[in-house]
Parts: C-alpha cells; structure tokens; sequence
C-alpha cells in the first residue's frame, strides 16, 4: 500500500476515533504512531515516540502560552469585568438593545486583557446574563450576545490562539497580534451593529434602559483603569520593544495577579482553584501540540501536503475560490470541532497550500482565527454557547441557537471585508513593525 | 474501593498539578525579574531561558494527568450523546485504553532517550542543567497519566456490564 493510501486511511480513521469521543490530542497521537510504524517501521516510531515529546514542548517560545493562561485566568478571577460592562452600559445602555451593545464592549476590552474565548464568554455570563434577564432582554438574544462577544477574546490580541498559530507557522506573535486589532475592533463594531438592527426591528427584545448622567459615566470609566494599564503594558511594551511576547505575558500575569489581590478577589483557595483551571488548560493544550507533532511527522512522511498542493495547482482555480472554499470547509468543520483543535489538526495541509497560494500568512492567520472563532457558536458543537446554557438555569439551546444567527451574519460581513480588504488586516503591522 | 481510589488519584493528580504551576509562577517571575534587571542594570539573571525551558516543561507534564483526570482533554461527543450508555462506556475505554497506549509510549520510549541523553552527559546550553533534570517530570507526568488511564478504563467496567452506574457513583 503507499504512502499516500495509509495517509487517507490514517485521516478516515482518525476522525472515525474522534467521533466516537476519543480525546482529540489521544486520537492524533495514536494514529500518528500507528501510521508511522505502517510506514517507517518500528524504529522510527520508537525514536519519534521518545524525542518529540520531549522537543514539541521544549522550545522557549511556548512558554507565551501557559503564561498567557495565567494571565486571562487572574484577570477573570479580579472582578475587572463588572468595572468593564458598568462602564460599557454607562454610555450606551439608554440605547434600544443598549445592554447587548454594551455587553459586546465589555466582552472585547476583557478580551483584551483575557486571550481565551471561553474564560471570556464565562466571565461575562456572570455578569451580563442576569442583568438582562433583569431588564427583560429576549434570552435568545442576550445569550447569544454573551456567546458572541465572547469569540473576541480569541481575535482581540493576546490570544492563546493566535500564539499558537504564530508558533506553527514561525510567524511573529507581535505581527500577528498587531493583524488582528483592527479586524478584532471591526468584529466587535458589526456584533453592535446586529444587535441594533435586531432590536430595531424587534423592540420588546431588547428594551431601552435610562440614561446615565455624566458625572456617573465618568466614574464608571475611572473604575476600568487598571484594564487599560494592564493592555496598555502589555501589548504596548511589545509593540514599544521592551520585551518580547513571552516576557509580556509573565508580567501581565504578575499584573493580573497582583490585581486580583489589589481587589480583594484572591484568597488561598481561589488561589488555589485559579492554578487548578491553569493546569487543567495547559495540560489541555499541551497534550493537543505533543498529539499534533506525533501525527505531523507521519503526516509528513506520508507526502500529502505536497499531493494536496500539486493536485490543487493542476487545477488552475482562481486563489480566491479555494479561500473561499476552505472558509467554508472550516465553518463547517467547525459545527463539530473546537478550535485549537481545528488549526492543529488542518494547519499541516492548509499552511502549504495558502502559501504556495500566495497568500500572506500573517492576514491568513486572521482569517484563519477569525473563521475558526465562528465555530464557537455554531450549534451542535459550540463551545461558547455550552459555557453560556451552563451559566444561565433554563437555557435551551434551540433558544440560543436561534439568538446567534444574526452574529452569524455579522461574522460573514466581516470575514468578507478582510478578504476584500488585506489591509485591514496588515496595515497596522507594517506601520508598527516595519 | 474504588471511591477510594478515586479520591486519592484525584488528590495526587491535582497536587502534582499545583506543582506543576507552582514551577509556572517561577517561570512569571524569573522572567519579569529578568526584564526589570535589564532595564535597570542592562544586565539580566544569567541562562533564564534555561530555566525557563526547565519550569515550562515541568509545568506542562506535570498538568496533563490532572486534565486526564477532570476530564478536560478536548473531545468531540456528539455521536457518544446518541449512544446507550453500555455503547459510549465502550466508546470510553476503546478511549482511555489509547491514551494508556500513547502515554506509556511515551514514557517508555522517553525513558530510553533519557537515559541515553544521561549516559552521555547531555546539558543544557547555558547554565549545563543535566538533561535528566528535564526529563523527570516528562516521565513522571506520563506515566501518571498511564495510571490515570487505567483507572478510568475500570470505572468503565460496569456500565459496559450492566449498563448501570460508575463503581464509584454505586459505592456514593
């Protein structure tokens, strides 16, 4: 049998594994030894399943990851989100749908802090899910507003994500993180605008609240200073050249800590659990990149990028109509799959193909964020909209199902303008960067 | 029995964990140190990415036993949702009997390079840290999570048996 065919039949079987709930990191890793031994033979897999272990974990560069996990963690734990949707409501809760808009802002300037997508929507359900139930606020709407808002904490840089993007693909964090603030803004601007034109055309969905004087305004926007202290210091000091991105996340760590503890919200047993949800994602995350470089080497033994790349080329089809259709094979993709998952499980084949494209892989690897995020609120398989109905009694998910759709098209829009439009993408790299 | 044992794979598992973040929070101020050191006397602690290397390493390892053990490893379960409960159970031991599978290749297999990268006096870059001293926690965290593994697969048994509950649920 060559090469190729055990490729195929490895892919057919992993995803039958996955299926069938075998943890995604388990099913890569086994299917990438048990495909390398068909391959290689014994010796190359006893020397692969001693040393990449070891190496898919060694390099310094990921030390960024559990750092920033620490750092999204703290910040979560130090209350900073309430400060952040006061502060949102102040100025635009007199607003038809007024909460959801505002819950939308306090969701991308916590994410801003957070980097993780599901801290962020967990979070914000605390805070925002009640208060719109409160203020008689559609469920579907208010559930899924959180769910959505909660996918900036992926886009809006630091993001665990796009770290992990960066390291694959030996791109440069700073670069990557400065690409997606401008479509991270215009993410969270097209989430507003949905929720306007719904509750426009649906006003009993999400009620008007008073005004808030300005004197109150500017207290509320006082009370976020150490959010915007923290993102300051952080991403500033990368993109100023104080230190690189791994030394930005230890500070901002210590920063969020010491702003939990500023805030009274850390005690030894929050402590404690705070550490425990660190370990439970970095055991996560760093199983999934040893899973990965296991199936990665058969993969790579097996010639099937360079297959997908030739064949793709033979065809002759415009650049764009593959973009467009990969976008497509990763929403749907995405129904099933969590996200870290996805881009690991497809990079290998993707990130050959878009660069022989002729693609910038910087602005692909926003798209790439950007499409894998909408899989975090497409029913059956998304995350989001599970932290959202276990945060929130009652919550069915054909309800919130029905709430994301309009951010479904927002995503659309948007995914459209940074295909359209490269340089919202990469023009504030190169004028920071360049 | 097996409650028993639960609660003390849970325990050892979490407490490995914190270990694991505890060498994470050195990791966060070795290297804010570090950063305020250079800035400060233009000169910084000597072989931090050494160290650094050495704790995110530990960290790591240490972490994926008690992910195992939480169940946080990331799976897909929309087809298990839809199974009788004897049919995911052995959907869930094909699972963890591969996991034993891929944890203990590692262990076993990692247990060969670390020895041979011992025999011949392997150190890191900078500061000559023994390689072993990195690693003891790969082989400890995977041959944990090996142990872990082997205990969810016998929680298994009695679902597949009987279509019932856990052991440890029926011993609560």
């Amino acid at each position: 049998m060559s090469s190729s065919m055990i490729g195929l039949l490895a892919f057919a079987a992993l995803f039958g594994l996955i299926a069938i709930r075998v943890p995604i990191a388990i099913a890569m890793g086994m299917v990438g030894a048990i495909g390398g031994l068909a391959i290689n033979g014994f010796d190359s897999v006893a020397f692969i399943m001693g040393s990449i272990p070891f190496e898919s974990i060694f390099p310094y560069s990921l030390s960024v990851i559990p750092l920033f996990i620490l750092m999204g963690v703290f910040s979560a734990k130090a209350g900073l989100s309430r400060a952040l949707y006061d502060a949102a409501h102040a100025f635009i809760g007199h607003y038809k749908g007024g909460l959801a808009m505002a819950t939308i802002g306090a969701c991308a300037a916590f994410g801003a802090i957070c980097g993780s997508s599901l801290a962020t929507a967990a979070t914000m359900c605390r805070v925002a899910m009640p208060e719109m139930r409160r203020r008689n606020y559609d469920d579907g709407l208010a559930s899924a507003t959180i769910a959505a808002g909660g996918t900036l904490g992926v886009l809006i840089p630091p993001s665990v994500i796009m770290v992990i993007y960066a390291i694959l693909t030996e791109q440069s964090i700073g670069r990557l993180f400065a690409a997606a603030l401008i479509p991270g803004l215009l993410a969270t601007v097209l989430y507003m605008v949905a929720i306007r034109i719904k509750t426009v055309h649906n006003p009993e969905q999400g009620p008007a609240d008073e005004r808030v004087n300005w004197p109150d305004r500017i207290v509320a926007m006082l009370n976020v200073w150490p959010v915007m202290v923290l993102f300051g210091v952080v991403i500033g000091g990368i993109y100023g050249g104080w230190f690189s991105p791994t030394e930005a996340a230890a500070i901002g760590a210590i920063g969020a800590f010491l702003l939990a503890l500023f805030k009274r919200q850390l005690n030894v047993k929050t402590f404690l659990d705070c550490l425990g949800e660190t370990a439970n994602t970095t055991g996560m995350i760093f199983l999934i990149l040893i899973g990965t470089a296991v199936f990665n080497y058969f993969v790579e033994t097996t010639g099937l990028p360079q297959s997908l790349v030739s064949h793709v080329g033979e065809l002759g089809w415009d650049p764009y109509v593959i973009l467009i259709l990969l976008i497509f094979f990763y929403i749907v993709l995405g129904c099933f799959m969590d996200a870290l998952s996805m881009i690991l499980l497809t990079l290998p084949f993707i990130y050959p193909l878009i660069t022989s494209l002729g693609f910038d892989p910087i602005w692909f690897g926003v798209i790439m964020v950007s499409v894998v995020e909408v899989g975090l609120i497409t029913p059956p398989v998304g995350m989001n909209l599970f932290i959202i109905m276990a945060g929130t009694p009652g919550l069915k998910l054909q309800t919130i199902s029905r709430g994301v759709v309009s951010f479904l098209c927002a995503d659309v829009a948007r995914l459209a303008l940074l295909i359209l439009f490269p340089a919202l993408s990469l023009w504030l790299p190169a004028l920071l960067m360049d | 029995m097996i409650e028993l044992l639960k609660k003390k794979l849970s325990n050892i598992t979490k407490y490995v964990a914190w270990l694991g973040m505890f060498f994470l929070l050195a990791a966060m101020l070795i290297t804010t140190t570090d950063v305020v050191l250079r800035k400060v006397d233009n000169e910084g602690i000597y072989g931090t990415i050494d160290l650094i290397q050495l704790m995110i390493v530990s960290a790591a390892y240490l972490s994926i036993p008690y992910a195992f053990m939480t169940k946080s490893h990331v799976s897909v379960s929309i087809l298990s949702d839809m199974m009788s409960p004897r049919f995911a159970a052995l959907s869930q031991l094909l699972a963890t009997v591969l996991g034993f599978c891929f944890m203990l290749a590692i262990a076993w297999f990692g247990y060969t390079q670390a020895q041979m990268q011992n025999e011949y006096g392997d150190i890191s870059i900078t500061l000559g840290i023994p390689m072993i001293y990195y690693w003891a926690p790969i082989l400890f965290g995977s041959a944990l999570s090996a142990v872990v593994m082997v205990f969810i697969a016998v929680e298994q048994f009695p679902i597949i048996l009987t279509g019932g509950p856990t052991m440890s649920s029926q011993e609560k």
